[in-house]
């Protein structure tokens, strides 16, 4: 797949080279449209042409180039026993979800690859965090990791917040984004360890569905007349609605494990490392098989530094930024 | 005490390097590690294929009782099963940088133990974990 993708004339290709969390990426792809789609939502700067990338990452449809489906034939597969098989061989994949979907990347190269029989094959929850999988492969070689988190933060220092879906970690954002706070991310956040802990951002878009709109007063009205996504969530680049509250990158104090509590006080509570480990591990890339003996090794490096709290959600947005101001706050003195 | 090149003791266990903090993972014994200052320097000094001894006597050229302290941490990294004997010498990469490190005034041989996640790190990866998760999310059954 990778010789073929190598070999795909220039002119059927649409690029792009420019700097994701400070790493210069080239972007190719069959179809200009997806390329354009997946550029406004991805948080990048951009690089001159001459640059030479430290990673590439190709989004090809075999359509578009008149190439056959790439379709798994062998009865019988373990996505742990599949993974370990191209782990072995040097390559990271996530394939097979679903047919016609390859997903890969070199481990050794920093290229990654997805090959696709047609664009209605792409993931629908890929493009809401594009390219999420490969760009975890290409930052856990440089010791960081993509995380399925959010974040909060005061002055370029703040927390995580983590969780699985629907535990608060967008609505805890837009909380705390509507009452002073700053962000690097609502749903992935590129988290490394080289000079401590760090967030950057890596999106550019932050996620709520209308309830969660509804809680915060006046942004359904400057909302407007936005579609929902496929999960029935509104996306906005919260740049635009809270302008200085989008950091490129932030100093890590904490992670906060919220969870829908209800009341009108927020409550935290400690949480044991392992019981962090666990739930954070599961937060490593979302749908990446990436339960890893290094992926676990960076979660327990990154729990020896960070403490953990699960935090009991109030009902109160106003109440809920204000906790998390505190908690940062008194981590800094 | 131990003499000759070390590796780490792949599979059993992994480490990396984060900032300078060395956190090393033994996945037989459910054990983990956190080596800072002189310890992290001297893992470093070991992994990059100085030899045990070398290390051991570049710090004990200017303090003996601190290299008889490396000498010992020396021990206890392959007791532990996070380091094991080189077959084969390789040539090393670099300097050995414990003794700067420890003239510089980190000589504080700091490895704190963890146990605390022996039920995690020793899930059978074959009959108790998720399929569809993978290791080391164990499945409910188990």
């Amino acid at each position: 797949m990778f010789d073929r993708a190598e070999n795909v004339p220039p002119d059927r290709l649409h690029a792009v080279t420019v700097a994701i969390c400070g790493l210069a990426c080239r972007i190719r792809s069959t179809n200009a449209d997806m390329l354009a789609l997946y550029l406004r939502r991805i948080a990048w700067t951009p690089l001159p042409p001459e640059t030479v990338p430290a990673c590439r990452i190709d989004l090809i449809f075999a359509r578009d180039l008149g190439w056959p489906s790439w379709e798994w034939t062998e009865d019988g597969w373990a996505m742990h026993i599949y993974d370990q098989i191209v782990t072995d061989a040097g390559y990271h994949a996530a394939y097979p979800y679903f047919p016609r979907q390859w997903i890969v990347g070199e481990a050794d190269t920093g290229r990654a690859l997805y090959l696709l029989d047609d664009v209605g094959d792409l993931p629908a929850w890929d493009s809401g965090s594009p390219f999420r999988i490969p760009l975890h492969w290409i930052f856990s070689a440089r010791k960081g990791c993509l995380m399925h988190s959010a974040s909060l933060g005061i002055d370029g220092h703040g927390i995580l917040l983590a969780g699985p879906g629907g535990s608060g970690k967008s609505g805890t954002t837009l909380a705390g984004l509507a009452h002073g706070l700053s962000t690097v991310g609502d749903d992935y956040v590129m988290v490394d360890l080289n000079e401590g802990p760090f967030a950057s951002r890596v999106y550019r878009m932050v996620k709520q569905d209308a309830a969660g709109v509804a809680r915060i007063p006046g942004l359904g009205a400057r909302l407007g007349e936005r579609r929902t996504n496929w999960q029935g969530k509104f996306e906005f680049d919260p740049d635009g609605l809270f302008p200085g509250a989008v950091r490129d990158r932030m100093r890590l104090h904490g992670i906060l494990l919220p969870s829908r509590g209800g009341g009108d006080r927020s409550a935290l509570e400690p949480v044991s490392r392992p019981g962090a480990v666990r739930l954070l591990s599961e937060a490593m890339s979302g749908e990446a098989p990436a339960q890893k003996v290094e992926a676990l090794l960076f979660v327990v490096a990154l729990t020896l530094h960070l403490p953990t709290y699960r935090m009991r959600l109030s009902t109160d947005p106003a109440e809920i930024a204000s906790t998390v101001r505190s908690f940062i706050e008194a981590r800094l003195q | 005490m131990t003499t000759g090149q070390l590796a780490i003791a792949a599979p059993k266990c992994v480490a990396d390097d984060f900032n300078g903090e060395i956190v090393a993972l033994n996945l037989e014994s459910g054990l983990y590690f956190s080596l800072r200052d002189l310890a992290g320097a001297v893992w470093r000094d070991l992994v990059a294929g100085h030899r045990a001894e070398d290390v051991v006597r570049a710090v004990s050229d200017s303090d003996p009782a601190l290299g008889g302290e490396v000498g010992a941490l020396v021990d206890r990294l392959l007791a532990e099963g996070l380091l094991r004997p080189v077959a084969t010498d390789v040539p090393a990469t670099g300097d050995i940088t414990a003794a700067a490190f420890a003239a510089a005034g980190a000589r504080a041989i700091l490895v704190d133990t963890y146990d605390d996640m022996r039920d995690l790190v020793l899930t059978d990866p074959v009959h108790e974990v998720d399929e569809e998760a993978g290791w080391p999310t164990r499945r409910e059954d188990t």
